[in-house]
């Protein structure tokens, strides 16, 4: 749509990793919450759902965010779409703070920050028509428009996210989950937004719907200049869409990096679990690899383990016979590779750990087509 | 009584159960749903299946078939027969299904949190199964749901035992439900999307529990899912289903690497892979699945497939055969 999105895109995926210029930029987020009795003051304790968490998007790119329930990463992005005020820190939209009068972002600002979510059912106003549904964002965002401008707007919408105009008559409850959620994509759209927060898109989707929207999420990527932060808990999910990948344990951010290095060499013992857990169909690679089992659950954030947050249930700690240090400092994300970050103090230890060897892509550029 | 005792011994060494051309249509106001249109299928003892489908393709209708759950009367036209150990279940009556249901099969749904009890323990809710069922008294029943709770890896049972469901997190209270499903352990073990709430580690500790418990307790166990990387890691056999039918089935090996389904085919390709190189585009399966209430001439697959050819939207396919492997397809058999 814009001149610029061309030569952003042409940044090559070598230089990817440079991350040229950031559309969004979250900078040392924290995100508190009072839990326990209100009234009795004293008696309340603030629990950090996120505590400092930094990172860039640039323009046309996909970060995932991946982790457990728990970690955090539904607040952040709730913070990033602006309904969540941070504690700390801050968020800034092409250099502007989201919060930098008060709450929330203005109305423009607003614009620019869409969201898709899991469940396209309970997304949707039962009782609308599709065209009231993806007209509403219509009016607030361009109240200037004629009755007619908007008609075809909606029809270049629909067509967009490959629906049949004529669904504009129907209600939610008459489609299928698949065109539910494209209907979700084409609101998201009405905005013209910059960056789409993605929650679980495609989690309550069919197998062979859950291809169709991914592939439409890349198209869309492709055609207008769009930039996704895309939520998954599911790795193979986000190995295929995003160009980065952000990993979150209880409120911090544990690695960071290109897809690519992070799947070929994961620098966190969480991270290789995670990837080690998801069951692969092909019997014989499930066979031949290492199945790491992370055992109990993320722990309450009220609760937050001393020294490194993960060493409760890490199973390189465990190997390495407890190791002190990660029981009494908690570790910084540091720099393991190009734009590619950990924090675990025995990151150097992984390095023989195999990923999954997906270190190449199937056509050799980063090219949109 | 030789005769009546080799009688038993035979069907111990068939399957468990029985499954042939099971249809269920359900009335949904002026509608006539069906959700399954002539299902076949058998569970050997012991063995774990596993049954592959989107949602509407007749998996969980067909569990609940088997689990006498259908919704009741005159809504719905039941046809076909379920043979369990020898007994035809669509025949039994209430109290028979009653008696049966928990204590020979026992099924895992996919909320644990709508399947509990709110305002009573968790442990409370494990006993009453084996003071019902097995007529245990309160102390010996408290003492063994204390057992297994151990037994399906929640620590500290004894202290949790009087906690609420509420106070457990979505994998504790799933593990809570498997040791109600296994309290009177159970021939057969249904579990119905029992991991697709929960988080991946959640979910491999889960898995790992139903490979433990089905080697302990020589259980059967059908898993449903619509993963077929899960299915594919710990399933002796799968299923994949369609529209209501079986369309292929095989050893794991088999279906992941040899299928001769369009639709199996085309379901494996369009999943994204952790293990491969990244694709920009992934193949899909255009359309979407046929409505319930239509009535389907041909292979329900044929509006979607690559390889339709004219029989296909004329007649319904014949399963091809092979040992281990069967699919229903005129273009591949």
């Amino acid at each position: 749509m814009n001149a610029a999105e061309t030569a952003d895109r042409r940044a090559g995926s070598s230089e990817r990793a440079l991350a040229p210029r950031s559309l969004l930029e979250v900078d040392q987020l924290q995100v508190s919450f009072s839990v326990g009795k209100q009234l009795l003051p004293g008696r309340t304790q603030r629990v950090r759902a996120v505590d400092g968490v930094t990172f860039g998007l640039a323009p046309s790119r996909t970060l995932g965010l991946v982790g457990e329930s728990g970690s955090g990463k539904t607040t952040t992005a709730r913070s990033v779409v602006g309904v969540l005020p941070p504690t700390k820190g801050t968020i800034r939209l092409d250099g502007k703070d989201l919060y930098a009068r008060g709450p929330g972002p203005d109305k423009a600002m607003r614009r620019r920050i869409q969201m898709v979510f899991q469940d396209p059912y309970a997304s949707l106003d039962p009782r609308q028509r599709i065209r009231n549904i993806i007209g509403e964002p219509l009016r607030l965002h361009e109240p200037r428009r004629s009755d007619e401008e908007r008609r075809l707007r909606l029809v270049e919408l629909l067509e967009l996210v490959g629906l049949d105009p004529t669904i504009a008559e129907r209600h939610p409850h008459e489609l299928s989950g698949g065109q539910r959620q494209r209907v979700g994509i084409a609101r998201a759209l009405a905005a013209r937004p910059d960056l789409i927060v993605c929650d679980e898109p495609v989690s309550s989707l069919d197998v062979s719907i859950q291809a169709q929207v991914l592939n439409l999420l890349k198209r869309l990527q492709a055609e207008i200049r769009l930039s996704y932060l895309f939520i998954a808990h599911d790795l193979a999910v986000v190995h295929h869409i995003a160009d980065e990948i952000a990993v979150m344990y209880l409120g911090r951010l544990v690695e960071v990096g290109p897809v690519d290095d992070v799947f070929a060499h994961p620098g966190h013992p969480y991270t290789l679990a995670l990837m080690s857990m998801r069951p692969m169909p092909d019997r014989k690679k499930e066979h031949s690899r290492e199945r790491i089992v992370l055992h109990g659950e993320i722990p309450s954030p009220l609760r937050i383990p001393t020294g490194c947050r993960f060493h409760t249930r890490c199973w390189l700690w465990q190997r390495l016979a407890k190791p002190e240090i990660c029981r009494a400092e908690d570790p910084t994300l540091s720099p393991i590779g190009v734009a590619h970050s950990a924090a675990c103090h025995f990151a150097d230890h992984l390095v023989g750990q195999q990923g999954l060897g997906a270190t190449a892509r199937e056509t050799s550029a980063h090219d949109d087509d | 009584m030789a005769v009546h005792g080799e009688a038993i011994a035979e069907h111990e060494r068939g399957p468990l159960l029985t499954i042939s051309e099971l249809r269920v249509d359900l009335q949904s106001g002026a509608r006539t749903v069906h959700a399954v249109r002539g299902l076949s299928y058998d569970i050997h003892p012991g063995e774990m299946l596993g049954m592959v489908g989107e949602s509407g393709s007749g998996k969980s209708m067909s569990a609940l078939a088997i689990m006498g759950l259908l919704p009741p009367g005159g809504q719905r036209s039941v046809s076909g027969s379920i043979s369990f150990r020898g007994r035809d279940l669509l025949g039994l009556n209430p109290a028979a299904m009653r008696r049966l249901r928990g204590r020979e099969i026992a099924m895992v749904f996919q909320d644990p949190l709508s399947s509990l009890n709110p305002v009573r323990t968790v442990g409370s809710q494990i006993a009453e199964v084996l003071r019902r069922q097995l007529s245990m008294r309160n102390t010996a029943a408290r003492r063994r749901a204390i057992e297994l709770m151990q037994l399906v890896g929640i620590p500290d049972a004894a202290s949790r035992y009087r906690s609420y469901p509420h106070q457990f997190s979505g994998g504790m209270r799933q593990r809570v439900m498997i040791a109600i499903a296994i309290a009177c352990e159970p021939k057969l073990l249904i579990a119905d999307e029992p991991t697709t709430a929960l988080d991946v580690s959640v979910q491999a500790q889960i898995i790992e529990l139903f490979e433990r418990l089905r080697r302990e307790l020589q259980m059967a166990v059908l898993l449903i899912s619509h993963d077929l990387g899960l299915i594919g890691q710990i399933a002796d056999r799968v299923l994949i289903v369609y529209a209501g039918r079986v369309v292929e089935s095989g050893t794991p090996d088999v279906i992941f690497t040899q299928s001769n389904h369009p639709y199996t085919r085309g379901l494996l390709a369009s999943i994204p892979r952790i293990d491969g190189p990244r694709r920009n585009e992934l193949p899909q399966i255009n359309g979407a699945p046929p409505d319930l209430a239509a009535e389907i001439r041909g292979c329900p697959f044929a509006p979607r497939c690559p390889l339709v050819e004219g029989r296909c939207v004329e007649d319904p396919p014949t399963t091809w055969r092979a040992p281990g492997h069967s699919a229903a397809c005129w273009a591949t058999s």
